[in-house]
């Protein structure tokens, strides 16, 4: 399969790869050292004699070798109360991460990346003094095919890397084991009485595994550099994102800035343990950054009617949680001590089927993937198929909006064979199986039609005008009917003079009409002036297929007191 | 345009600006704005909040709770703040969110510390899964976040990088000689 990804030089940070190949004998070597033994809860314990560690080569005379294993603590689910039980500590490896050897000057004089046991060995100088730290950062190795760099960071300090940071010690004359450890902070209650040195491993841990779901379906996949972006000081509010006040857990695009955002608050809502939330935001990453995302975002939930690119969207996220993680349930705690949370499951969650329920959706992909065959569900194909799929070209090249339905139609152009058992699945959930625009379905998620389907109206240059309705009767933002979706084809390139006008409602009140034209995905033309009751704009255009969306602007404002019921007409000449 | 949240500003700019013939009636959004903010899945409500209040220490300030359902129910909100905002009225507060309208939720706070405080809402629908949490800000005088525990110390490397160090719990051939629960920080 030909693949065209969005490519760009990924710039290391901070270190060498030379740094890296000078271990990678080392590395090689590294196999054994499992630190997967449960670790009491506070106080600390002194630790048993560490697991043998790496076989390195002897090292050169006057090196010594320092080896060891890094680890960091995680509480387990609490299945009564979908909370966190602080009470029932798992130590987990920590996995591909940079390893570093820092002298007294701050210098590293070596470095390594930990392997899938969290151990390493780095050979340095005998008798000299130096702290063993690990970053919480990881790069592919140096015998990898894959390309990926990814560091959790903490925004409210500019974006610094957590490092989980040893002793200064001698090394002394012989070989030496170092073992590091990063702790909750937590007691056995789940308050925090001190620093919170395992969440930002955690939250590395996660995505780690999600790195390696996609690297086992594509070994040489290259990820574009991303920062996931922790701290103690995030909160559910929306404003500057470097004192905290990130809105929510979230993966935020902004100009050339990509960054997934993490809760921390602890006592309210914080995400760092919350396997599930970590891997559905950088699902979000994934799919901007290596495949197509035409979502605009937004608060959204199982029962939400949302606008086709949304439901896309976050059923991915919530499917991959399940793939990457091994789960069929959805967990995210909250509360004090993180004793409560919700659970959601990817395979029967079905209050309000169709193309736009991001519960449809996970449905769906997660029943592509998994070896479950519960009703319906006669796939078993891994995430392969999916990731094929959302990076084919014909789907990143879409000309309408990707939805459900393009996705289902690259599905079976890719794998004819498994079309059946797509389309028994797409039944299962009151999604028609068409074409790739959604053409003729009939699944309506309001008491009217009107403006939810057809999925597209036709707008033809020169052609009569379509008269189209923004409502809120479903909600704002990103809901059904808050939009109308138009395709517009273009035979020979040309200048074309769009003007939206209201027709009806907002009687008492001025509208704010609007619409943006797209081109496979790429906004071309934003009309979104404060002009009221009409919105003009005009735009060369090269012959294709666009699409666009148009709208009042009142309903996609959240909390917006002026939303309500307003029709327009749209004319192209 | 005021305090637009629909935005493909930025990532269009670059095709704006490829699109010379491009034109309309009056000037477009200028403000840089996030493309698109993907959030985490939550309960079916939406809750916002107006600007930032700004007081004096020891004034009270109203806070405005907007909340958007999305199904029929009874909502309930638990109201709570660490940094010593102090809540007039109950914590614990109920609204009938069947008709799907807009709704509103005023709560009087104050505070004699000065700084950034937050009023933490934990929302959840009876009889269904989940909850969806928001923090209101509010400026008591003047100061900043009055945040939690940093934990560790930020620190710049000889290659100028920034990293936040954080103490391990470190064994050294089996002898601990770091153990920071030994030397924990007690939570403000």
């Amino acid at each position: 399969m030909e693949r065209q990804i969005n490519m760009e030089v990924i710039p290391m940070q901070a270190i060498t790869r030379s740094a890296l190949l000078l271990s990678a004998s080392l590395m090689v070597a590294c196999g054994g050292g499992s630190s997967s033994t449960p670790t009491p809860s506070p106080p600390i314990v002194v630790a048993p004699p560490p697991a043998p560690g790496p076989t390195p080569s002897p090292p050169p005379s006057g090196k010594v070798t320092v080896s060891g294993n890094i680890s960091y603590e995680r509480p387990t689910p609490n299945l009564q109360t979908a909370g966190l039980d602080f009470s029932d500590i798992q130590t987990l490896p920590i996995r591909g991460a940079r390893l570093q050897a820092i002298n007294t000057s701050g210098v590293v004089v070596a470095e390594t990346l930990t392997n899938m046991a969290g151990a390493y060995a780095l050979d340095v100088d005998a008798g000299t003094s130096l702290r063993i730290r690990a970053l919480s950062q990881t790069i592919d190795g140096p015998t990898d095919a894959a390309d990926w760099d990814l560091a959790v960071v903490d925004n409210t300090n500019s974006n610094a890397v957590y490092n989980l940071q040893g002793s200064l010690a001698d090394t002394g004359n012989a070989d030496q084991t170092r073992n590091l450890l990063a702790r909750t902070g937590a007691d056995s209650s789940g308050n925090y009485v001190g620093p919170r040195v395992a969440a930002p491993f955690a939250i590395l841990d996660d995505t780690y595994t999600a790195i390696q779901t996609v690297t086992a379906v594509d070994p040489d996949v290259i990820l574009p550099e991303v920062q996931l972006r922790f701290s103690v000081d995030n909160k559910a509010t929306s404003g500057n994102r470097t004192i905290g006040e990130i809105g929510t857990s979230s993966y935020v695009t902004q100009g050339s800035d990509r960054a997934v955002y993490i809760l921390g608050d602890a006592g309210v809502d914080t995400d760092e343990f919350d396997s599930s939330v970590i891997v559905h935001e950088w699902g979000h990453y994934f799919e901007d950054r290596l495949s197509r995302s035409d979502s605009i975002g937004g608060p959204h939930s199982l029962r939400a009617i949302l606008d086709k690119r949304i439901a896309l969207g976050e059923g991915f996220g919530n499917a991959l949680s399940g793939i990457v993680l091994e789960d069929p349930i959805y967990r995210d705690t909250s509360g004090v001590r993180e004793s409560r949370g919700f659970t959601f499951s990817l395979e029967n969650e079905r209050q309000v089927p169709g193309w736009f329920s991001e519960a449809s959706v996970q449905n769906i992909l997660y029943d592509i993937a998994d070896a479950e065959a519960d009703a319906g569900d006669t796939l078993s194909e891994g995430f392969g198929p999916i990731y094929n799929a959302l990076l084919h070209p014909d789907y990143v090249g879409f000309d309408g909006f990707v939805s459900i339905f393009a996705l289902a139609e690259t599905f079976r152009n890719l794998r004819p064979e498994l079309s059946a058992g797509i389309d028994t699945l797409l039944e299962r959930e009151e999604i028609a199986v068409t074409d790739a625009f959604g053409s003729g379905e009939t699944n309506s998620p309001s008491e009217s039609s009107a403006g939810a389907l057809p999925i597209y109206l036709d707008l033809e240059v020169g052609g009569p005008a379509q008269e189209f309705c923004s409502r809120d009767d479903l909600g704002e933002y990103n809901r059904v009917l808050n939009r109308q979706f138009f395709l517009l084809e273009i035979a020979s390139a040309q200048t074309v003079n769009f003007t939206m006008t209201k027709i009806s409602g907002f009687e008492d009140k001025r509208s704010d009409p609007d619409f943006f034209l797209y081109r496979e995905g790429r906004p071309l033309l934003l009309a979104q002036s404060g002009d009221a009751d009409t919105e003009v704009a005009s735009l060369a255009l090269d012959p294709g297929i666009y699409a666009m969306e148009a709208y009042e602007f009142a309903n996609i404002d959240i909390g917006n007191a002026n939303q309500g019921d307003v029709c327009f007409r749209l004319v192209a000449r | 345009m005021n305090a637009i949240r629909y935005t493909i500003c930025l990532l269009a700019i670059a095709a704006l600006a490829a699109c010379a013939q491009a034109n309309s009636s009056t000037p477009k959004m200028t403000e840089p704005k996030p493309t698109a903010i993907y959030n985490k899945p939550g309960i079916p409500l939406t809750l916002s909040h107006g600007k930032r209040l700004d007081v004096a220490p020891g004034d009270v300030a109203t806070l405005t709770l907007t909340v958007t359902p999305m199904v029929d129910g009874v909502a309930i909100f638990d109201l709570a703040s660490d940094t010593g905002l102090v809540l007039r009225g109950a914590a614990n507060r109920r609204m009938d969110i069947s008709g799907g309208v807009l709704q509103t939720l005023d709560v009087d706070v104050s505070s004699a510390i000065s700084g950034r405080h937050y009023l933490n809402v934990v929302a959840s629908i009876e009889g269904i899964s989940g909850t969806r949490a928001l923090s209101i800000p509010v400026q008591v005088g003047k100061g900043g976040v009055i945040g939690k525990s940093a934990p560790g110390t930020l620190s710049i490397d000889a290659d100028g990088g920034a990293t936040i160090a954080m103490p391990a719990t470190e064994t050294i051939d089996g002898v601990v000689v770091i153990d920071p629960s030994q030397d924990i920080q007690q939570p403000r």
